[in-house]
C-alpha cells in the first residue's frame, strides 16, 4: 500500500520549504528556485492523488504545470538577465522599486 | 512493511533533505544542484506512483531542460558585488513562524481523515493510457498549452531581443 | 375641468426664453457664422438680430394673450359657481399622505391676473421695442422680459402655494436680472442685488407661513387652504401667525414698510421694466396673494388689522416722500410704493375685490405714466431730473397728454378709473367693519399727496419754461411710432378701466358691478357698518375735493412762476430735509442692521466658524487620513517579499478559520 498521509506530508514539507525559500532568501535566482520547488512539491500532490484516486487527470496537471514551469523559467530568467543589468546585482534589496 | 513504502519513506526523507540543503545553502550553485537533487528523486517516486511518463518527463524537463538553464544563468550571472554571507533577509523572524503556523494547521487538516488509496486499474499510467486519453479528450487543452508556450517565447524576445533597436 | 390650455398660456413666454436666450447667449458665434457664410456686416446682424428677438419676444406675449382670452372666455361659458380650469402638468411630491402637484389653475382671479399680466404685458413689450433700440443687449433683455412674464404666469396660476412660490422666486430673480440689466455699472448692479436680498427676507417669511399652513390644515391647495380656515376650530393664534408670515412675504414682494427700499432703488432698471415689473405686475403679486387668501385673512382678524396698518402706513409715509423727490423715476416708484399701501389697505379692511380692482387700474394708469416717463426720458437723452426739464408740452405732445390723462386717473379725478378704484376703497376703509377713521383719515391724506405730487411732476416736467441744457431740448423729440401708440393704449384703458367695477352707489342709474360679480364665488367684500351705509355720497365728494385740493396746491407752487415752493422748503427746513432724504430709513437700515450683520459675518461667522470649524474640520480629516496612511505606508516600503509574507500571514487565517469551522 501507499504510505499517503507520509507522501502528503513530504509534499507539503517541500511546499513549504519552497515559500520560505522565496520569503527569507536574498538572491532572486534562489527565489526562482524556491519556485521551482513549490512547483515539483504540488506535481507530487497531484501525481499521488491520481493514483489514490485512479484517475489520470492528476497526471494532466502534472504534464501542463510542466509546460508553465518551462515558461516561466525562460521568462524569469530573461527577468533576470535584464536587472542584473540594470543594477548589477540581485539582491532583492536592491530592487524594491515599488515604493513610493 | 513492504518494500514499496520502505522506498517511498527513503525517497521522501531523501527529497526533504535536498530540500532542506537548497534552502540552506549559501552558494546559488549548491542550491542548484540540491534541487536538482530533489528533482531526481521525485521522479524516483512517480515511477512508485504507477506515472512511468511523468517520471520520464520529469528527468527531461525539469532535470534535463529547466535546471540545465538555471544552473547555466547561476553560472553566467556574475555576482561580485553582493553580499553573499548575509542570505537571509530581516524578514525570517517573521516568515518562519508563519509558514511553520500554516503548516501545522494543514497537517492538522490532514489528520481529519483522508480517503484510502485503492488498487488502480491494470495499465494505470502507462504511456499508451496516457497518452490516448490526453490526445483524445484533453486535445484542446493540450494545444493550448503550445499556445502558452507559444507566448512565453514572444515574451522572452521583447524581454531580450530587440534590446539594440529600442536605444 | 381639465384643460390643456393652461400651458399655452404659461410656455409660449418660456420658449420666447429659451430661443432669445440662445440667440443672446450665442451672439458672438452666431455673428461669425453669418459674416462668414452669410457675409453680413456687424450692423447688419445687429440689426436683424433686434428684429428677430423683437418678433419672437413680443410675439410670444402676445400669443399667450390670446390663449389667455381663449381661458377667458371659456370661463365666461361655464356655470357660474364651477368656474374654473385646472391643469395637472406633473406629479411632484407624493410622499405618504403628502400629495403635491405641479398643477395650474385659471379660475376668475386668475384670469384677471393672466389678462392684466399679458395685457400690459404685451403693450410693454412692444414699447419696448422702441425704448431698446439700439442698446446692445436687445436679445438679452427680451429673454428676461420672456422670462419674467414666465414666472409671473407661474405665480398667477399655481395652483397650490408650492407652485406659486416657483413663480414668486422667478419673479425675484426676473426682476434682479433686468434692474441690473446694464450692469457694468456698480450702482445699477448693487441696486439688482439690493432688490433681491430685500425680497429674501421676505420670500423667508413665505416659505415659513406656507410651511405652517401646511402643519395646520395638511395642504398646501389655495382653495383648500382657505375652505379650511374658513371652517377652522383652531385656536386663532396659529392662524394669524401664518396669515402674518405670508404677508411678510407679501411686504417683500409689493415693497411694503418695511421691506419698501428696494422698489425706488429698483428704477435703475430700463424704464419698461420698470413699468412693466416695478408697478403693474410683479409688485401686485403680493396684493394677489393676499386676495388669494382672503378667506384665511378673514379668519385672522390679528393678522387683518396689521395688513390694514401696514398698507395705511405705507400708503402715507411713501406719499410724503414722493412730494420732494426730483428723479421722474422716483416720484413714481414712491407713488407706486404708496399705491400698493392703498391695496393692502383694501385687503386689510376686508375688501380683497377692491384690492384686485384698484391692481387692474393701477396696472394700467401706473404702466402708462412710467411708460410716459420712458418717453420723456428717452427724448431727453437720458435725463431723469425733473427740475431740469419742464416745457416738453410742445415737444411731444402725446406723451404729454396721455401723462396728463394718466395723472388725472391716480389723482383720483371722477370718472377716470383711478377714481373709481381708489375712491371705494377709502370707503371701505371708513364703512367697512373692519375699518376705522383713523385709516381712513390717514388715506385720505396720502390721497391729497397722491394729488399733489403727481401733478408737481406734471406741471415741471411738461409745462412752464423749459429748464434743461438749451442743446438737450433742441434735441428732444416724440417718441417712435410703438412707444407712442402704447401710452395712447394705456391713457385709453385709464380711463375707461373704472368701468369694470362702478359701485352701485356712485351712479344714480343702474350699472352692474363686473368685477364683482365676476370674482362673488371666490372672495366677498367684508359688510359695512350701518352708518356708513349712508355716508357714500359724502366719501365721493371728499375724494373729489381732496383731488382737486392737491391740484390747486401744486398749481399755486409750481404753475405760475413764483418761489412758493422754495420758501416753504426753507420755512421747513427740518422736516423738508427729512422727507428729502426720506427718513433716513436707508441710513438705518444700514447702521442698524446691515452693519451689524455684515459685522458678525466678517468676524463671528467668517473668521471663526467658517475658518475654523468648517476649514477646520474638512483639513482636520485630510490630516488625520494622512496620519493613518502614514502608518499604513510602512507596511507597504516596496519589498516584494514582504507582501508574499503578507499572502502567507493571509493564508494562515483563512486556513485556521476554516479548520476551527471544521471542528465544530
Amino acid at each position: 500500500m501507499i504510505p499517503l498521509n507520509f507522501l502528503l506530508i513530504v509534499s507539503l514539507i517541500l511546499f513549504m520549504v519552497g515559500t520560505l525559500t522565496v520569503l527569507i532568501r536574498r538572491n532572486i535566482l534562489m527565489i526562482l528556485m524556491g519556485l521551482e520547488l513549490m512547483l515539483n512539491a504540488a506535481s507530487l500532490l497531484f501525481i499521488t492523488y491520481a493514483r489514490v484516486l485512479g484517475n489520470l487527470m492528476g497526471q494532466f496537471f502534472t504534464l501542463f504545470i510542466f509546460v508553465v514551469a518551462a515558461v516561466e523559467v525562460g521568462l524569469i530568467i530573461a527577468i533576470v538577465l535584464n536587472i542584473f543589468g540594470l543594477k548589477k546585482s540581485l539582491l532583492t534589496s536592491n530592487f524594491s522599486l515599488m515604493r513610493r | 512493511m513492504d518494500t514499496l513504502n520502505v522506498s517511498f519513506y527513503v525517497l521522501g526523507a531523501l527529497a526533504v533533505l535536498g530540500a532542506l540543503s537548497m534552502l540552506l545553502s549559501r552558494q546559488p550553485m549548491r542550491a542548484a544542484v540540491s534541487l536538482l537533487f530533489v528533482m531526481l528523486v521525485l521522479s524516483g517516486m512517480y515511477a512508485l506512483l504507477s506515472a512511468p511518463f511523468m517520471a520520464v518527463l520529469q528527468l527531461i524537463i525539469y532535470a534535463g531542460a529547466i535546471m540545465t538553464l538555471i544552473i547555466f544563468i547561476v553560472t553566467l550571472v556574475d555576482v561580485k558585488g553582493d553580499d553573499l554571507h548575509k542570505v537571509f533577509s530581516q524578514i525570517t523572524l517573521f516568515a518562519v513562524p508563519a509558514v511553520l503556523g500554516l503548516s501545522v494547521l494543514i497537517i492538522l487538516h490532514i489528520m481529519q481523515g483522508i480517503p484510502a488509496a485503492g488498487q488502480p486499474p491494470a495499465e494505470f499510467g502507462s504511456v499508451k493510457n496516457f497518452t490516448r486519453i490526453l490526445l483524445s479528450q484533453y486535445a484542446l487543452q493540450f494545444e493550448l498549452a503550445s499556445v502558452l508556450l507559444l507566448v512565453g517565447i514572444v515574451g522572452i524576445s521583447a524581454l531580450r531581443g530587440k534590446k539594440e533597436e529600442s536605444k | 375641468m381639465e384643460t390643456t390650455l393652461l400651458c399655452y398660456i404659461l410656455f409660449f413666454p418660456l420658449l420666447g426664453f429659451f430661443i432669445n436666450g440662445l440667440v443672446a447667449f450665442f451672439r458672438h458665434d452666431l455673428e461669425t457664422a453669418c459674416q462668414r457664410y452669410l457675409g453680413w456686416s456687424e450692423e447688419h446682424f445687429f440689426h436683424r438680430s433686434a428684429l428677430f428677438s423683437a418678433c419672437i419676444g413680443v410675439g410670444v406675449i402676445v400669443l399667450s394673450f390670446l390663449a389667455g382670452i381663449c381661458g377667458f372666455v371659456r370661463l365666461i361659458g361655464m356655470a357660474e359657481g364651477g368656474r374654473v380650469l385646472t391643469q395637472t402638468l406633473f406629479p411632484w411630491i407624493h410622499s405618504g399622505s403628502v400629495r403635491l402637484d405641479f398643477a395650474l389653475q385659471f379660475d376668475a382671479l386668475s384670469a384677471i391676473m393672466v389678462l392684466v399680466v399679458t395685457g400690459v404685458g404685451s403693450l410693454i413689450h412692444i414699447y419696448s421695442v422702441g425704448y431698446m433700440h439700439g442698446d446692445k443687449g436687445f436679445c438679452r433683455y427680451f429673454a428676461y422680459l420672456n422670462l419674467f412674464i414666465f414666472a409671473m404666469l407661474t405665480l398667477v396660476l399655481g395652483k397650490n402655494l408650492l407652485v406659486l412660490f416657483i413663480g414668486w422666486e422667478g419673479v425675484g430673480l426676473a426682476s434682479y436680472l433686468l434692474i441690473g440689466f446694464w450692469f457694468t455699472d456698480a450702482e445699477k448692479a448693487r441696486a439688482g442685488k439690493k432688490a433681491f436680498i430685500t425680497n429674501r427676507v421676505g420670500d423667508f417669511g413665505f416659505i415659513l407661513g406656507a410651511l405652517l399652513l401646511f402643519a395646520l390644515f395638511g395642504t398646501l391647495d389655495c382653495y383648500g387652504i382657505n375652505q379650511a380656515a374658513h371652517a377652522a376650530k383652531l385656536p386663532s393664534l396659529y392662524l394669524n401667525l401664518a396669515a402674518l408670515l405670508l404677508f411678510v412675504g407679501a411686504c417683500g414682494k409689493s415693497a411694503q414698510i418695511p421691506l419698501y427700499v428696494w422698489l425706488p432703488d429698483a428704477m435703475a432698471g430700463p424704464t419698461p421694466v420698470s413699468a412693466l415689473i416695478h408697478a403693474a405686475t410683479m409688485v401686485t403679486a403680493g396684493v394677489y396673494m393676499v386676495a388669494r387668501m382672503s378667506a384665511l385673512y378673514f379668519a385672522a382678524p390679528i393678522a387683518m388689522s396689521v395688513v390694514a396698518i401696514i398698507g395705511a402706513a405705507t400708503a402715507i409715509f411713501a406719499a410724503t416722500i414722493g412730494l420732494v423727490q426730483t428723479d421722474i423715476k422716483k416720484v413714481l416708484a414712491y407713488s407706486t410704493v404708496s399705491q400698493l399701501g392703498y391695496m393692502f389697505l383694501a385687503c386689510g379692511v376686508g375688501a380683497p375685490i377692491l384690492a384686485i380692482f384698484h391692481l387692474v387700474t393701477h396696472a394700467f394708469f401706473k404702466a402708462c405714466l412710467f411708460l410716459g416717463a420712458g418717453s420723456v426720458i428717452h427724448g431727453m437723452g437720458g435725463e431723469q431730473d425733473i427740475t431740469k426739464m419742464g416745457g416738453l408740452k410742445h415737444k411731444m405732445p402725446v406723451t404729454c397728454w396721455t401723462f396728463f390723462i394718466a395723472t388725472l386717473a391716480i389723482a383720483g379725478f371722477p370718472p377716470l378709473s383711478g377714481f373709481v378704484s381708489k375712491d371705494e376703497i377709502l370707503f371701505y376703509a371708513f364703512a367697512s367693519k373692519h375699518g376705522s377713521v383713523a385709516l381712513w383719515g390717514v388715506a385720505a391724506l396720502a390721497a391729497l399727496c397722491t394729488s399733489f405730487y403727481m401733478f408737481r411732476l406734471f406741471y415741471l416736467t411738461f409745462l412752464g419754461e423749459n429748464r434743461s441744457d438749451h442743446h438737450v431740448y433742441e434735441h428732444v423729440h416724440e417718441s417712435p411710432a410703438t412707444m407712442k401708440w402704447v401710452l395712447v393704449a394705456l391713457a385709453f384703458l385709464s380711463v375707461v378701466g373704472g368701468i369694470i367695477a362702478v359701485p352701485h352707489t356712485m351712479v344714480p342709474f343702474h350699472m352692474p358691478n363686473y368685477l364683482e360679480h365676476w370674482l362673488g364665488t371666490l372672495m366677498h367684500n367684508a359688510e359695512l357698518t350701518e352708518a356708513g351705509e349712508h355716508l357714500s355720497s359724502i366719501f365721493i365728494a371728499i375724494s373729489v375735493i381732496v383731488a382737486f385740493l392737491g391740484l390747486g396746491i401744486a398749481h399755486a407752487m409750481y404753475g405760475r412762476k413764483s418761489d412758493l415752493a422754495a420758501k416753504m422748503a426753507a420755512k421747513a427746513g427740518c422736516i423738508y430735509r427729512l422727507v428729502l432724504n426720506k427718513y433716513w430709513i436707508d441710513e438705518l437700515y444700514t447702521k442698524y442692521i446691515y452693519t451689524p450683520i455684515y459685522k458678525l459675518s466678517e468676524t463671528i461667522l467668517f473668521q471663526v466658524f467658517d475658518k475654523k470649524c468648517i476649514d477646520g474640520s474638512v483639513n482636520g480629516s485630510g490630516k488625520v487620513c494622512q496620519k493613518i496612511s502614514r502608518i499604513a505606508l510602512k507596511m507597504q516600503q516596496g519589498d516584494m517579499q514582504f507582501y508574499l509574507l503578507y499572502m502567507v500571514v493571509g493564508l494562515l487565517v483563512l486556513s485556521a478559520v476554516i479548520f476551527f469551522n471544521v471542528v465544530k
